[in-house]
């Protein structure tokens, strides 16, 4: 029995890790998409007095 | 909520109950192989789960295949995005048959491992696509490493009929499920239910995680892009 056990236990540790890799990009991809968009603001706001200056 | 949200969504749902009664069918309902030791008995139950995952490999592997080629054809992107998602669930699905099948192995054969035809060729697979992910790191050009990796991905496939048919053209160990000259099941009518069952399974499962790997995929291409516009 221990074999079964075995072998059932691997190919949920599989799913299981592929899963959670899966969570873990998606999270870092949606860190990164808020700190670029957070980026692109302060870019924004710091172009908006240069375009003051400029008139 | 978009539409195709709640569609995967539902899906996500169904196949983890779908996963739960095969589960359920391939160590309840399922009947008892007979004329063989106990501890064989329980290990012949690792085929309902072991075979689909092969089978999901093969699947994933022919898809990338598919998908390269339309690439190549087309030149979109989400081609691309969509060969490498599905070689990514390849690799998992191969591991999962090659380590579940040493399980079965070790009872029945009294080793975990031995250099038959189909465990090589097998093994061959699994490292021909991990070097299709070592290629894709190696280049930073996006278009160059998706064109690049279709050709591999299309070259790397031809491992895979070769794994389902070498334990038809070699003198082997592993069982023969499927015996297409006899025309027959390695499996009796009692245990077939349960067994395409199960492939159905795993069929809808490669189609749920491809879906999300698919989709994480084009948010890493957002962010690519993103950084791109941003001159990072």
């Amino acid at each position: 029995m221990i074999y079964m056990v075995l072998a059932y236990m691997v190919i949920w540790a599989a799913i299981f890790v592929f899963l959670l890799s899966m969570i873990q990009r998606q999270a870092h991809l949606q860190r990164e998409i808020a700190a670029l968009k957070e980026l692109a603001q302060e870019r924004e706001a710091g172009r908006c007095p240069e375009l003051v200056e400029g008139r | 909520m978009r539409v195709s949200d709640r569609v995967l969504t539902v899906l996500t749902v169904v196949v983890g109950l779908a996963v739960l009664a095969a589960v359920w069918g391939a160590l309840r309902a399922a009947p008892a192989a007979a004329g063989l030791t106990p501890d064989e008995t329980f290990a012949q139950r690792i085929i309902y789960f072991h075979v689909p995952s092969a089978w999901l490999s093969m699947l994933a592997f022919g898809v990338t295949m598919l998908a390269s080629i339309v690439y190549l054809a087309a030149g979109q992107r989400r081609w691309d995005s969509l060969a490498v998602s599905s070689a990514e669930i390849g690799i998992v699905f191969t591991l999962a048959a090659t380590a579940s099948g040493s399980a079965w192995a070790k009872p029945a054969w009294n080793t975990w491992w031995t250099w038959d035809p189909r465990l090589t060729t097998y093994t061959i697979v699994f490292l021909l696509y991990v070097a299709y992910f070592m290629l894709r790191s190696a280049m930073d050009d996006p278009a160059r490493r998706a064109r690049f990796a279709a050709v591999y991905g299309i070259f790397a496939f031809l491992s895979v009929p070769i794994t389902f048919f070498s334990i038809r053209w070699w003198r082997t160990i592993h069982p023969v499920l499927i015996d297409v000259e006899a025309k027959s099941f390695g499996l009796s009518r009692g245990m077939l239910p349960i067994f395409f069952f199960c492939l159905a399974v795993f069929s809808l499962l490669y189609v749920v995680l491809l879906w999300h790997r698919f989709r994480l995929e084009q948010t890493r291409e957002q962010v690519e892009a993103l950084k791109e516009q941003m001159g990072h």
